[in-house]
């Protein structure tokens, strides 16, 4: 299930790359910039300021009949089966249905055709999400592909997945991009939705085996910025063999955006990114710690 | 496809057209896409450009728009090379960008229809800038004006 195949990506690792974007995550962060990547189902999303208000949606749509009102449909309708119907007929792309079902052959096709770029600049493509360890035979499959076309890979993972299934990826990958967002495990479980022990326990277990991962730090003002946090998180990595650089990623408010557009409301609305000097701050504690860091990417 | 400036005159005497295109208002820039066809990206633009042979031309123009966090950095910037690189690797002929300025943005913010192309990529995000609350256009507005392009 893939909601978006993203072309001349240049922040998801080295190079020109292309991120293939897998729908669902065991994750439910706060934070979370796509927050249409949470469901393992396709979804409605709705574009407001598209919108002509022409009513085709409704038109078409074979629930809308039992709602009251005219005019365009609100992004969820009440026993709506996904039938995509509205999204074909909004002459403007105001609706459209995201997730779509895709093989390996298919995604491939699109990822080979920027393959001269890839050369060019020793990039190649990353496999997002979502969480892409939630559709294992499918990222095997993938990365099986892309190997055998001589194409580099890349996995971005929150970590939270069976071991032996993300060791075994490890070894079908050229790089994991393994994020860690909260060290204290009450309030991961809080922000997250899920407790950090699994994937802390994922990253030791992976350091035996790769030595080839960068670790991503999404950067929340008043969530994990805290020195106490970044220290430990700095700590931890510091005491990991393998790690090439940690990158720091600045919150930026643009996912609660798309909270909106799903009919859903965004849990840290009205939270600011951090400014440059927090973003500094926040490099000089993983330099202390003798790591290499990078901001964005 | 002629690279001088013309695509002005000439969509001035072309009547209207069945992409939507109203008469009077300007073609496109030599062989760059039509404004808003390019939703697929740089890669894309430039594989499409590439495919014509360049030599039978006479000389060829390729318009594109950046946003600046996409060159604000030596690993944004090593990139544009590799992409300018894979261009001319394919034969291709000529290419130029213009870095979009605070003014493009408020004129898209305004016409949205002529800039639906304009896509503010970020780690492991990518969304277009037309399709943005007034509230974020605002934001990276102002960014961009604080960078200083």
């Amino acid at each position: 299930m893939v909601f978006n195949i993203q072309k001349y990506s240049i922040h998801d690792g080295p190079g020109i790359r292309t991120t293939v974007f897998l729908k669902g995550c065991p994750l439910c962060c706060q934070w979370c910039h796509n927050p249409e990547s949470q469901s393992a189902k396709p979804e409605v999303m709705f574009v407001q300021s598209r919108c002509v208000v022409c009513g085709e949606c409704r038109r078409v749509c074979a629930f809308a009949r039992a709602l009251p009102g005219e005019g365009p449909l609100p992004p969820r309708v009440e026993g709506c089966n996904l039938c995509g119907e509205c999204g074909e007929a909004c002459p403007t792309g105001a609706r459209q249905i995201l997730g779509q079902r895709m093989t390996v052959n298919e995604v491939l096709e699109q990822i080979a055709a920027d393959s001269l770029f890839y050369d060019e600049s020793a990039g190649g493509v990353t496999i997002s999400g979502g969480e892409p360890l939630s559709q294992l035979a499918f990222l095997r499959g993938l990365l099986q592909a892309c190997r055998s076309r001589g194409i580099r890979t890349a996995v971005d993972t929150c970590g939270f997945a069976c071991t032996d299934a993300l060791l075994d990826v490890a070894r079908r990958t050229d790089l994991i991009l393994f994020d860690l967002k909260l060290m204290d495990d009450a309030r991961h479980r809080a922000f997250t939705g899920v407790s950090n022990e699994p994937i802390l326990a994922n990253l030791k277990a992976l350091d035996l085996i790769h030595k080839n991962y960068w670790i991503r730090v999404p950067l929340i003002p008043g969530i994990n910025d805290d020195t106490a946090n970044l220290e430990a998180t700095a700590r931890f990595v510091a005491s990991l063999y393998g790690v090439v650089q940690v990158c720091v990623l600045p919150y930026h408010a643009i996912g609660a955006n798309k909270f909106r557009r799903l009919g859903l409301s965004a849990p840290l609305d009205g939270l600011k990114p951090p400014s440059a000097e927090q973003v500094r701050a926040a490099e000089e504690v993983f330099k202390s710690f003798g790591l290499r860091v990078g901001v964005g990417g | 496809m002629l690279p001088t400036t013309c695509h002005v005159y000439f969509g001035s005497v072309t009547g209207a057209m069945p992409d939507g295109r109203k008469a009077g208002l300007p073609l496109s820039e030599g062989i760059s896409p039509v404004q808003g066809a390019d939703r697929h990206g740089p890669t894309a633009v430039i594989q499409s450009a590439a495919k014509m042979d360049h030599v039978k031309t006479g000389g060829t123009l390729l318009n594109m728009k950046f946003t600046p966090s996409l060159v604000a950095t030596d690993d944004g910037l090593d990139k544009w090379a590799h992409l300018v690189r894979g261009y001319f690797k394919m034969d291709g002929h000529h290419v130029q960008f213009n870095v979009v300025t605070a003014d493009t943005l408020r004129n898209a913010r305004a016409n949205p229809e002529q800039h639906r192309d304009l896509i503010i990529r970020m780690a492991g995000y990518s969304d277009y800038f037309c399709d943005l609350s007034q509230e974020l256009q605002e934001e990276i507005i102002a960014r961009t004006e604080h960078a200083g392009f």
